[in-house]
């Protein structure tokens, strides 16, 4: 497994506004081997190449969302997406679009965690509940099954050029998120948070671009989802 | 910067944010943590959460309780074992109440599979995503409770004022400035040190920050030498494959096409412990029947069929593919042992307070739950699903214990100078000059442990380890950062959690050397069988000018005496 | 009415465009596909002598003028920032659409 796929050129997107108010690209050669991910690129250039280098990441498993970079163009994990897999041999990594610069490939993600807190992201109950849990047949789960498994990368609402030019938009993430709990067989908040979707910053900002659903590294639909909210929404206002 | 609550929090995994919705209840609180708190690694918890609720056949506490100590290799305390398989199934019932979208039965129950040691079906799960579901859910619950989050802010040190815990120091990552929380309690819920060895299922997150500031405090940290190594990590980088996957009916298979586990395990086969089944796999290895001779065994799913594999184990195949390039619906998967939990940590009593010291004085004030603390439930080994209901159960604990502690807490002002020491600290890390890589010594020093202080351990290896550790300690003074600045230095983030790997990394060692048995995932080739004469107790060390000692106080047998183990 | 959430839009929208679809259907294979190889002004005219066939036109006209017209709208709404701006862009494109319309109008209400 240690075989060598030979050298890469990483051409990364730099930015820190304490040193320098301008962005620039710098460019580093990395020898890469069999079973390297970007993240193990980037761990290797900042380990002895330039450890100024700045990026977020954590569970390297693709479970915490915390890698989410534009690669090549594309917005994806860089912890489970594989060297090997890349055509050509220069790379190029950017901060994910949309979101206001930090610092490199860090950014500024405060107005995607409003806007999936903005959405009631919680199973609503006014009934008791009873002892025991709560019934949920498999198929009412299943309807719920690729929202929740959404782990906030914020590479859907990054995407959107809804978003971009409207960072009001709740996004695909937090209308995902909404999706999950209005969905959800035992939720009860369902007015309140359709309320908050049906509007002009909400649902009907969507144009299906779909690049959401194409740049979720995780395959999942939120532009289904919206296409169920906005069904929803519409049964709300006639 | 000065900031006050009644209560912080250090931690936003599940053990923090469930303590963190007790103790709203009782005043203003808040949560610092260095990962945004969906980032937390509980949410790369895979195989489900333990409770005797007998949604899949008969079961009850008891049996739960005798699993979890038998499994412990009988250093888990007794009562708060049967604390904990007590409250599990409430604790079930009320994460469903709150929303979580556990797998179900047809009748529309929580489902539940089994599990490595458990002798009945009792994990409940979602999935393989069971912690990701369980991390979002509480998120959203501190979300609706209004709690408010300090996101990447990485905690630096106590602040100490006549003997009591007052807050905590720390750095806020975005902007380098240093910031004092005053509180009147402070619960310690940073998780596990599994960033101590080179290939771990853990993330880069986790490098026992909590402990080591406890530990610099002067505080002692309990049985710091027992390490869960997982048995089926991804070869070669480590990641985990859920023991859900075995848990289903996944066999384990070695370079012979052997299904050796019924050489080490007869009756539980690929269900047996985590400790039995790693040593079983390590052996295998290390005797020369990996596959082609390799450091890897295979886990081979393919008989379950691809709609089970795509229902019960989807993040499998996706992590599969990533990961080894293999199609887990036609192909085995390469796997290895991989550093997985921290049995050890921070002692507390029942209800999460931390102990000043092997005799059991409580500090006031301070707190502790989740993996980076020791009640201790899990002894020398814990069970799969265990550690879920650990967080849950102890973090809602910890939280009631800071409820009930508050109005007897008075309210205390901040030394003046709480920030100066780790601000002066802070420069002499970022100036100073040298010639070291701090990639260099935390790679040398992972593979090391991996190498010495691993699966098997032995005197000679451990006291080789003790060395490299003292090496690389001066290394660790001369090393140079790139970074100087203030904006986002992950550089000095990665320095700092270096710092507390040399800490603990120490402990370990040294209580490893002095544990004179083999007990549950702390195996001594030199002495390989158990001694309950003289170590059925569990280990305190502490920190003097001289280097860590350790003390030792009884383990706590109520209901099961210790017998022989085997499955 | 409740507040205006652009649900009401988003829907009139779609029916509209529905409707469209169906239309340009009838009125492409009628006009070049069906009848006589060369089109007279005769057939023309005899065409709208019927007022069903006036009425289909000016459904027609209407539809796609609605249609369109919300649709730029709606593109403005996104992607102009500036008040400004956008009342000017509303000014013309209402122009446009009624200079369309008129046009529509007197040719098709002229036979």
């Amino acid at each position: 497994m240690a075989d060598t796929l030979g050298l890469y050129t990483f051409k990364i997107f730099r930015y820190n506004p304490d040193k320098d108010p301008k962005s620039r690209y710098d460019t580093f050669a990395v020898e890469v081997r069999q079973g390297m991910t970007i993240l193990d690129c980037l761990q290797k250039i900042k380990g002895s190449l330039d450890g100024t280098l700045s990026f977020r990441r954590s569970c390297r498993s693709a479970i915490c969302g915390s890698c989410a970079m534009n690669i090549n163009g594309k917005n994806d994990l860089a912890c489970h997406l594989q060297v090997s897999r890349l055509r050509g041999r220069t790379i190029t990594i950017n901060p994910l679009p949309g979101y206001p610069l930090i610092k490199d490939l860090v950014v500024d993600m405060g107005e995607f965690y409003r806007h999936i807190a903005a959405v009631m992201p919680w199973l609503v109950r006014r009934s008791p509940c009873p002892d025991r849990e709560l019934l949920q047949f498999p198929a009412d789960r299943d309807r719920i099954d690729s929202a929740v498994n959404c782990i906030l990368c914020g590479s859907c609402t990054s995407s959107c050029p809804q978003f971009w030019f409207n960072p009001r938009y709740l996004g695909p993430a937090a209308l995902l998120k909404a999706y999950r709990f209005i969905f959800d067989s035992r939720d009860e908040g369902r007015d309140e948070r359709l309320a908050i979707v049906d509007d002009r910053y909400g649902v009907w900002r969507c144009r299906t671009v779909f690049n959401c659903d194409e740049a979720c590294p995780k395959k999942l639909h939120p532009n289904e989802a919206i296409a169920g909210l906005k069904i929803e929404a519409l049964k709300r206002s006639v | 910067m000065l900031h006050r609550y009644d209560t912080v929090i250090v931690g936003a995994g599940l053990a923090g944010m469930r303590a963190a919705l007790e103790a709203k209840k009782g005043g203003s609180c808040c949560i610092l943590t260095k990962v945004f708190p969906t980032r937390s690694h509980s949410g790369a918890a895979q195989g489900g959460i333990a409770a005797a609720l007998g949604n899949a056949g008969e079961d009850d506490w008891t049996l739960h309780m005798f699993d979890t100590v038998k499994g412990s290799d009988y250093l888990a305390d007794q009562d708060a074992v049967e604390i904990l398989v007590r409250e599990a199934p409430g604790t079930i019932i009320e994460l469903e109440h709150m929303g979580v979208p556990f797998s179900r039965t047809p009748d529309g129950r929580i489902a539940q599979r089994e599990f490595g040691g458990h002798l009945r079906q009792r994990a409940c799960y979602a999935a393989d995503l069971t912690g990701h579901v369980l991390l979002h859910t509480l998120y959203e619950q501190c979300l609706k409770e209004a709690v408010t989050f300090y996101p990447e802010y990485h905690v630096l040190s106590l602040v100490i004022a006549e003997g009591a815990c007052r807050g905590v120091v720390a750095l806020e990552i975005l902007t380098g400035e240093l910031h004092t929380f005053l509180a009147r309690a402070v619960v310690f819920a940073t998780g596990g040190y599994g960033r101590a060895f080179k290939i771990t299922s853990n993330a880069h997150a986790n490098s026992g920050d909590g402990l080591s500031i406890l530990y610099r405090a002067g505080l002692p940290l309990e049985d710091m030498e027992f390490v869960q190594f997982h048995p089926t990590g991804f070869y070669p980088s480590g990641i985990l494959v859920t023991e859900g996957a075995r848990g289903e009916g996944a066999y384990i298979i070695n370079g012979q096409g052997e299904r050796f586990m019924k050489r080490y395990a007869p009756d539980r086969m690929e269900l047996a412990p985590r400790d039995v089944t790693s040593r079983a796999i390590q052996t295998e290895i290390d005797q020369g029947r990996g596959i082609n001779g390799g450091a890897y065994v295979h886990l081979d799913l393919r008989h379950l069929g691809p709609d089970k594999i795509m229902k019960s184990l989807p993040q499998i195949l996706d992590l599969a593919m990533r990961f080894t390039g293999v199609d887990a619906l036609k192909e085995p998967i390469p796997i290895q042992p991989t550093a997985h939990y921290s049995m050890g940590g921070i002692p507390t009593d029942n209800n999460g307070r931390v102990l000043l010291n092997h005799a059991g004085a409580v500090a006031q004030g301070l707190y502790a739950c989740g993996e980076c603390a020791c009640v201790s439930v899990h002894g020398a080994n814990r069970l799969g699903c265990n550690s879920l209901l650990d967080a849950v159960v102890f973090g809602t604990r910890a939280g009631r214990a800071v409820l009930a502690d508050l109005p007897a807490i008075p309210r205390g002002d901040a030394p003046p100078d709480s920030e100066d020491a780790v601000r002066k600290e802070l420069r002499l890390l970022l100036d100073r000059e040298g010639n070291e890589s701090l990639a260099a010594i935390r790679d040398d020093l992972q593979t090391g442990m991996q190498k010495n202080c691993g699966i098997f351990r032995s005197d000679s290896l451990l006291r080789a380890q003790l060395a490299a550790i003292g090496t690389l300690r001066g290394r660790f003074e001369r090393v140079r950062l790139h970074d100087r600045g203030a904006r986002f230095n992950t550089e000095l983030m990665e320095l700092i959690e270096l710092r507390s790997l040399l800490d603990f990394t120490e402990l370990i060692v040294r209580g490893a050397l002095l544990r004179t048995e083999s007990r549950g995932a702390h195996s001594r080739t030199d002495h390989p069988t158990r001694d309950d004469a003289r170590w059925l107790t569990h280990s305190f060390a502490r920190h003097t000018p001289e280097g860590p000692v350790c003390d030792y106080a009884p383990v706590r047998i109520t209901r099961y005496e210790p017998k022989e183990r085997k499955y | 009415m409740a507040r205006q959430t652009g649900s009401i839009g988003w829907f009139l929208q779609r029916l509209s465009g529905g409707l469209i679809f169906a239309l340009i259907l009838v009125h492409f294979s009628l006009m070049h596909y069906m009848g006589p190889e060369k089109r007279l002004y005769a057939d023309v005219v005899r065409r709208f002598q019927n007022p069903l066939w006036k009425s289909f036109d000016l459904v027609f006209l209407t539809l796609c003028l609605c249609h369109g017209w919300y649709g730029v709208w709606e593109i403005v709404g996104d992607y102009v920032r500036s008040d400004s701006l956008k009342i000017l862009a509303l000014i013309l494109i209402v122009i446009a659409a009624a200079g369309l319309f008129s046009i529509g109008l007197v040719t098709v209400l002229t036979f």
